[in-house]
């Protein structure tokens, strides 16, 4: 166990997959951080990131190429983002079960469009997959650098740095935390949470498509394994801040390979392989527990906007 | 959810959910014409089946029929185990991990223990499975329960979260100790049967086998009748979901209401468990459930969080579910089929806005002020 750990092959490799799941929390949470901040709260993202996983295997799988995956993937996010919000913000849809019946359905669909597509169940067919950015070696061990990495790390920053930094910032949060002070303001509520809500469901959607067409190459029923809850509560993990939301993703990225990393160090023999896959949602859980009371979220953060 | 509705509001209500119902149908539909497949056979499939493929659907048939009411105990229980959390506001999707604890800690009583089939201990010991299995749920509730109350988590993240980890476990615990590890493995993760004495016996209904889940059920569906419309605890719990600070100022403890109806909704669950290894399969069977307590949620909606509304909505959600099964082999669709046409009903029932919507088009438009 003691050698394990310090060896530096493992070491190296466990930090490389740690990067490599931190990339669809950080785009998820990152999201719904500027919606909650903007006063929605979409929990629907696992559903919005299926749909896209499944979306951008469709893409890469039709044209054999996975740029064209890219491009449906984030039309889906952004389309069912602005779906979330029209429903949301005029129909005053329930924010809470609307998130359920999303990720149901998508759940559903995406099983049946397998099937149509690929006439197989619960499995597609392995798909083109995205370049890599730039492949690092070290010792005989090849890592491939993903295009999402530096790609979520900057929509991170410049979420913070435009919430934070800037007017359009400004005029998010404060319909976040007031919605009637905003718009005595002269701020229009309705289009600011709209536009952050197709901002997030893009970057839900690219979750998705690096899910299923960069870390893999194929779509998996499910595959996106409740990171769209995680991502959920990594934002209250990060007390609503993008920039506490890279080192949060990078922690919970660190527990989702661990439990990879454990299951082939120890054996099955030693530790049943359902166990390691625990880890991540038992983490989820005490995350919560220890940071639930402290965090403030937005005043009125799932509360629909009705103008008098 | 207030308790004496005039008739007319009782009557939109169930037009509302019947509205939500055939919306869902409707949504569906499209969506599978668009995909290549024609509805209108999937949906008979669904519900009548088809003689030339030996499937009887929800109702065409004696098996059918009675797999719609075996699978309906589960949903109407689950249902109700959602209900009362609403009725609090809180939403409580760890249902299906209770179930499991539950199931897993009634096949333990009922395979470790045993006594003479029959007799008066015979009976005590499969209460007592039942009793262990509704206390496994109930203490697994607490977790969530706890962290909502104590440390202000967000009860649906965590209770999902906690599924996972549920369903491992006791995917873990047989496999680790109830799996040979040589010779020929059993058809799936599956248990030994449990002792005749914890069996509960499934009744002839007119050639096919029944189970008897629907009874203890009912009983649910009536104890909790009386509990939220009779009681000063259900009048709390309907303060605590209209308005939580309101029922503060009135000296309500919310915390409590918040534990009393998260466990009520774990000890349910547990009891579904029981039910499935007790009632229907003896055995404990890792994948007895295509996702029961999630579908208690929109059983919850357009049952309008009313107990006869979510025993309807239960049967039929259940008539979904089984429907499903039927489709795959008649259509090709699988029959997670089941799954997306309950997202699109889960979906429209978080649309109250909705029907004001439509109604300010339908009427006309003097009287809209009314």
């Amino acid at each position: 166990m003691s050698e394990i750990l310090v060896d530096p092959i493992i070491f190296v490799s466990l930090i490389f997959g740690a990067i490599r799941s931190m990339i669809p929390l950080l785009l998820g949470s990152v999201g719904e951080v500027t919606l909650e901040r903007s006063g929605l709260i979409n929990m629907g993202i696992e559903g919005i990131m299926l749909m896209s996983a499944f979306a951008s295997a469709y893409g890469s799988w039709t044209t054999g190429n996975p740029l064209v995956g890219l491009v449906y993937g984030v039309v889906v996010g952004a389309g069912l983002g602005l779906l979330y919000g029209y429903l949301s913000i005029k129909v005053r849809a329930d924010q809470v079960v609307m998130g359920l019946g999303l990720t149901t359905f998508s759940l559903g669909l995406t099983e049946v469009l397998t099937v149509a597509v690929w006439t197989t169940y619960g499995y597609g067919k392995s798909v083109a997959r995205m370049p890599s950015l730039l492949t690092i070696t070290f010792g005989n061990l090849a890592y491939e650098v993903s295009a999402f990495l530096p790609l979520s790390l900057a929509i991170a920053v410049g979420a913070y740095y435009v919430l934070y930094k800037t007017k359009y910032g400004l005029m998010i949060r404060s319909c976040g935390e007031n919605a009637l002070a905003a718009d005595a303001a002269g701020i229009d509520v309705p289009m600011v949470r709209y536009l952050v809500s197709i901002f997030a469901g893009i970057l839900f959607g690219l979750a998705g498509t690096y899910i299923a067409i960069d870390w893999n190459n194929i779509f998996i029923r499910g595959m996106t394994g409740g990171r769209g809850w995680v991502s959920i509560a990594l934002v209250i993990f990060s007390g609503w801040n993008p920039l506490a939301a890279i080192g949060g993703s990078m922690l919970f990225g660190f527990f989702d390979t661990l439990q990879y990393w454990v299951g082939a160090s120890l054996g099955s023999s030693l530790l049943p392989a359902q166990v390691p896959r625990m880890i991540p949602y038992v983490v989820t859980v005490i995350a919560l527990a220890a940071f639930g009371k402290r965090a403030k979220s937005p005043a009125e953060a799932g509360k629909p906007y009705v103008k008098e | 959810m207030s308790s004496r509705l005039p008739s007319k509001d009782r009557l939109s209500k169930v037009l509302q959910s019947v509205a939500i119902i055939v919306f869902g149908f409707i949504v569906s539909g499209f969506i599978m014409l668009a995909v290549g497949y024609d509805p209108i056979a999937a949906y008979s499939a669904m519900f009548f089946g088809s003689a030339e493929k030996g499937m009887q659907g929800a109702f065409g048939g004696i098996y059918g029929i009675t797999s719609t009411l075996r699978e309906a105990s589960f949903i109407i229980l689950t249902g109700l185990a959602a209900q009362i959390a609403f009725s609090a506001g809180v939403f409580n999707v760890g249902v299906e991990g209770a179930m499991y604890l539950g199931a897993f800690v009634s096949f333990m009583c009922a395979y470790v223990f045993s006594a003479p089939a029959g007799s008066a201990l015979g009976v005590l010991h499969a209460l007592f499975c039942i009793f262990a299995a509704m206390v496994a749920g109930l203490l697994w509730m607490c977790i969530p329960a706890f962290l909502k109350i104590k440390r202000g988590a967000h009860e649906v993240v965590t209770t999902i979260m906690l599924n996972y980890v549920a369903t491992y476990l006791t995917e873990l615990l047989v496999v680790k100790f109830f799996l040979p590890t040589t010779g020929i493995p059993p058809g799936g993760i599956i248990t030994p049967e449990i002792s005749k004495s914890a069996q509960i016996p499934q009744i002839d209904f007119m050639g096919a086998k029944l189970n008897l889940g629907i009874v203890p059920t009912i009983l649910v569906a009536v104890v909790m009748y009386i509990v939220i419309k009779k009681s000063v605890l259900g009048y709390s719990i309907r303060v605590v979901g209209a308005n939580p600070n309101a029922a503060k100022y009135a000296g309500i403890d919310v915390g409590r209401i918040i534990l009393f109806v998260m466990l009520a909704g774990g000890a349910m669950g547990g009891l579904a468990g029981a039910i499935a290894v007790q009632f229907t399969e003896y055995r404990f069977d890792q994948s007895f459930s295509p996702g029961y307590g999630i579908s208690g949620i929109p059983v919850a909606l357009i049952g309008r969080l009313d107990v006869l509304g979510i025993i309807l909505a239960g049967v039929f959600m259940s008539a979904l579910h089984v429907g499903a099964q039927s489709i795959q082999p008649v259509t090709g669709m699988p029959s997670q089929i089941s799954l997306f046409i309950e997202g699109v009903i889960v979906f429209a029932a978080a649309m109250p806005g909705a029907f004001d919507i439509l109604r300010t088009y339908i009427r006309p438009k003097g009287e809209k002020n009314e």
